[in-house]
């Protein structure tokens, strides 16, 4: 899949600086369907280029967690192809599998580890585990991040431990491919915020990558390179990160102003989404520059990524 | 697969401090309820404490331990995060299946160290000479437990795999309902019309052992194809 | 070097910092030779993606501003300065149009403008 204009083709003239080509991908999900009572994923297509941070977000429910168990192979889909490293991994034998598993690792959202394992007990099985362990790092990375009780069992931890803990293990791994599910959720500020630059700091090696899913979507602001949003199992939006604060925006209009601007607008096959706000209408506007450029009199605001997934869930295509 | 073995050993150790208390109280009590109906000879006195303690111990012990380590999978999702170590769905099976069978093992050798121990004082106290239960009673009597454990964990562990311990958990009264059928008259009696009995195989086979070997084959036999169907089980699994 | 980028501005991010690093190397701050951070170390530092700062950087470099040695890290380009010149009469003259533009919305007369002008000259002189 490429990365492409959120809501299809915004400006043409616009795109080319946001059309960088992403090069050999470390993740590759393909129309994967999967099918549950009263919930399925639906042709999902997903890459994560080496050196880049993919975002996921979406609503809770939204098929975050259940596209991650695909991508870890404890879901196994009802279509489609996962290729970790260019690699299929269905067609793979075990012992090939695990090869390819020592170059990816997890954090969960929970610290999930068997209940009588120390902080020592933790790392000493990725060590068993992971042949590329790297012990000093792991000890070193435990310092850096304050966690220095090596004894404490892990169900004392504080979740802002557990989480260091796991990334100190998976970081010191030798794991290429990383993928997070919520990994800030549920710490607090400081504590997210030495997670993140823990994460960017990791990033800097250009071979690796990162699959973050998050519904904490400022974390993803100063992290994720492109994102990709889910919602009721599909799929429905994947670009750069840039390209929503750079180009997109938020104008509130009257009802008048409104249609003037749908009547107006060059692209055609641009979709135009609405909130009704009551008093005024909000409307998602694909290219901020093209609006300035329109409709000077109307003032258009910076879009967020809560914006964004706001307008795609709630909003009305006009 | 070590890291696996690992991560089980550190489930085992962290609940292993709650067992050697009642386990004792629970021997102790076995001890001295039969006591009075056993021949005053050091080693008849020895070996029923020595049974005792082995019977309770590696009933508590190892089925125990099986609880505690597919209840353990079940917690906090640890089951879908270990997937997620370069680990094969297939490791996972064999190391679980190789871990029970290393806990018997252990607690066999603790179990009879113990029972050994505590029946050569008790004969001392009781009878004031030292006694031991005879080595092939003590083998034999392993041994049977052994047979039973790979059984019935040959039964039961492929129907956790499937559908993990809580919802299992009904399944596991089976084999142990079974067993009171034998309690039955009717069953009884049937038992005694058969043309054989188990005196006389053991006497076809020359020694008890042997035959206590044979069906230790067999049950190790059951065990493995447990472990082939578990394999393909948790292969189709998902999390 | 120094960076600010601003969520609040206007500009794309990626634009903040190829024109600062532009300020940089045209006001001397930055001279030839100079190291600039990489990619991925100025991404970590201002807290964005790593695209933002490929994309600033390819800018820079497509404008002759800086290049990259594969294996070293990018550098501010050597003296260029029909580059500089011209770049620096193109900022002039957008400022002089802005400054014309601006005038005529106030109602300014040109003779008021070429004034205004003149003692801004005189000012600098001093």
């Amino acid at each position: 899949m490429t990365y492409y204009s959120p809501l299809n083709a915004i400006d043409p003239s616009l795109v080319g600086p946001y059309a960088l080509d992403p090069g050999p991908c470390d993740l590759h999900v393909e129309s994967v369907t999967k099918h549950y009572d009263g919930f399925s994923l639906r042709d999902v297509a997903l890459d994560v280029p080496r050196g880049s941070v993919v975002g996921l977000v979406g609503r809770n429910g939204a098929g975050k967690t259940t596209l991650m168990k695909v991508v870890l192979g404890a879901t196994l889909p009802d279509s489609g192809r996962v290729e970790l490293f260019g690699t299929y991994y269905a067609a793979l034998s075990d012992a090939e599998r695990a090869r390819l598993r020592e170059r990816v690792g997890f954090v969960g959202a929970t610290v999930a580890y068997p209940a009588g394992m120390t902080v020592t007990d933790v790392m000493r099985m990725y060590e068993l585990a992971y042949p590329a362990f790297d012990r000093a790092r792991c000890h070193q990375l435990c310092t850096d991040m304050g966690l220095d009780a090596p004894q404490r069992k892990v169900s004392e931890l504080s979740r802002g431990m557990g989480m260091k803990l796991q990334l100190a293990c998976v970081l010191a791994s030798g794991a290429e491919l990383l993928l997070l599910d919520e990994p800030t959720s549920g710490l607090d500020p400081i504590v997210r915020e030495e997670v993140l630059d823990i994460l960017r700091t990791w990033m800097e090696d250009e071979g690796h990558s990162m699959l973050v899913s998050s519904h904490i979507t400022s974390d993803l602001e100063h992290l994720a390179d492109y994102l990709v949003m889910i919602e009721r199992g599909q799929v429905v939006l994947a670009c750069e990160r840039d390209l929503i604060s750079d180009l997109m925006g938020i104008a509130q209009l009257r009802a008048e102003e409104l249609e003037r601007v749908r009547a107006e607008w060059p692209f055609g096959q641009v979709q135009l989404r609405v909130i009704d706000r009551g008093l005024y209408k909000s409307l998602l506007v694909p290219s901020r520059t093209t609006f300035h450029e329109l409709f000077p009199a109307y003032a258009c605001d910076r879009a967020s990524i809560d914006d964004v997934m706001s307008f795609i869930v709630k909003g009305k295509v006009i | 697969m070590k890291a696996l073995l690992f991560s089980d050993w550190c489930t085992l150790k962290g609940v292993a401090r709650n067992y050697p208390a009642p386990a004792l109280v629970i021997a102790a009590v076995a001890t001295f309820a039969g006591i009075q109906d056993v021949e005053p000879v050091a080693s008849a006195i020895a070996m029923h404490v020595h049974s005792s303690i082995v019977s309770v111990g590696l009933m508590m012990f190892s089925f125990m331990g099986f609880f505690t380590l597919f209840g353990n999978d079940e917690r906090e999702g640890w089951e879908a995060v270990r997937l997620s170590l370069p680990v094969t769905r297939r490791t996972v099976v064999h190391a679980r299946y190789l871990a029970l069978l290393i806990l018997f093992g252990m607690v066999a050798v603790v179990v009879n160290l113990v029972g050994l121990v505590m029946g050569a004082i008790t004969a001392l106290v009781l009878n004031g000479q030292v006694g031991f239960m005879p080595f092939s009673e003590g083998v034999l009597l392993t041994g049977i437990f052994c047979m039973v454990y790979l059984v019935y964990l040959g039964l039961t562990t492929p129907v956790v795999f499937k559908m993990g311990i809580s919802k299992a958990r009904i399944y596991f009264s089976l084999p142990f309902m079974l067993c009171l059928l034998f309690t039955f008259e009717p069953v009884k009696d049937a038992m005694q019309q058969l043309p054989v009995s188990l005196g006389q195989i053991s006497a076809i086979f020359g020694s008890p052992l042997l035959l206590l070997a044979l069906g230790l084959a067999v049950a190790a036999a059951i065990y493995g194809a447990s472990m082939l169907v578990s394999e393909r089980i948790y292969a189709a699994r998902d999390f | 070097m120094e960076l600010v980028v601003s969520n609040s501005s206007e500009q794309p991010i990626y634009e903040q910092i190829a024109s600062q690093i532009r300020t940089q190397v045209l006001g001397g701050q930055l001279t030839e030779g100079d190291r600039l951070p990489s990619i991925r170390a100025l991404a970590t530092q201002l807290r964005i993606s790593a695209i933002t700062t490929k994309r600033a950087y390819q800018e820079l470099e497509v404008q002759g501003y800086i290049h990259t040695v594969p294996g070293k890290g990018c550098f501010v380009a050597g003296d260029n300065l029909e580059l500089l010149r011209e770049e620096r009469l193109r900022m002039v003259e957008a400022s002089l149009a802005r400054a014309v533009s601006d005038a005529r919305m106030a109602g300014i007369t040109a003779d008021e403008l070429r004034e205004m002008l003149d003692l801004q000259l005189e000012d600098e002189e001093q």
